[in-house]
């Protein structure tokens, strides 16, 4: 990360009062407050910018993680960087929303948290001390209790808010679909169409 | 573990530990034998300690990047919230996301 785009970044203080307003603001828009359901039309336009300002936070997440999982082999680091991306790629699908995007790299943080914590757990628990193992039950609990979280508000995004597909009839016979992946060589438009909407 | 001193008497090496709730206290000794225990108990205090002062640091490391990554999960889950609100949906019992009917 460059350093111009350093200075954009929050404090973690600054992070910390950010969060607690994007919490009130909910709280409010929950409870049916006009002016903050405007307020996050304003909020959503800037993910983008408000993700930047948090600087990047799956980059460190994953560098610190990567670090301790691979410390020793270069190959094994660069390799894990292969595969989270890939992951990140897999996860946000084509054309994804900043929203997707944000999703994408939080399950992909998730799964790279909980991987590091079992391989930990399964390496050392013959020497942990009874508080030891509690510690790291009570974290890879946590840990994967984050991670399907990440998972079902990604799938939440996709299911809710993604553009419903559209069908347009020009022709007594045609059909033209808009939104959706062609459908595979021996599908019919119909059936991937089908598909989508279920 | 101390060394006591009796009467003007001779040093005594003792080791105190718990037992069902209470503090025992066993004498080990004096003279060379008592040096040398008093030496493998040192070692010993210094080695637990670098072990707790080892494990302290590990805790911190990963607490600080647990806390990274829920800062992480929680600008996730909240703009996401945002989104869904603004989109109109809005959350039953902290469970699913629904439109409110007209």
């Amino acid at each position: 990360m460059g350093e111009v785009s350093r200075q954009d970044e929050l404090s973690p203080e600054e992070r910390r009062e950010a969060l607690e307003d994007l919490k009130s603001l909910i709280t409010r828009g929950h409870d049916g407050d006009e002016e903050a359901l405007a307020k996050m039309d304003t909020v959503l336009e800037r993910i983008p910018s408000i993700a930047r300002k948090f600087g990047n936070l799956n980059v460190l997440v994953e560098e610190g993680f990567i670090e301790r999982t691979a410390s020793n082999s270069p190959f094994r680091q660069k390799s894990l960087k292969i595969n989270l991306e890939n992951m990140r790629e897999e996860l946000a699908g084509p054309n994804p929303s900043p929203l997707e995007v944000l999703g994408a790299e939080r399950v992909a943080s998730c799964w790279l948290q909980l991987h590091y914590a079992e391989l930990i757990y399964n390496e050392n628990v013959p020497k942990f001390t009874i508080s030891v193992d509690d510690y790291h039950q009570k974290r890879l609990d946590r840990l994967h209790r984050r991670y399907l979280s990440a998972m079902r508000s990604l799938a939440q995004v996709r299911k809710l808010l993604k553009p419903k597909v559209a069908q347009i009839n020009i022709g007594e016979k045609q059909q033209i679909n808009t939104g959706a992946p062609l459908a595979p060589p021996g599908e019919s438009g119909d059936k991937a169409t089908r598909e989508l909407s279920a | 573990m101390s060394w006591e001193q009796r009467n003007g008497g001779g040093r005594y090496y003792t080791r105190s530990r718990r037992e069902r709730g209470r503090i025992v206290r066993e004498y080990v000794g004096a003279g060379p034998i008592a040096e040398l225990a008093a030496i493998q108990d040192e070692a010993e205090r210094v080695r637990r300690e670098e072990k707790a002062r080892a494990w302290r640091e590990e805790r911190e490391d990963l607490d600080a990047l647990d806390g990274t990554a829920g800062e992480l999960c929680e600008l996730a889950e909240l703009l996401t919230r945002a989104a869904l609100l603004a989109a109109g949906y809005r959350q039953h019992n902290r469970g699913e996301w629904r439109k409110p009917h007209g």
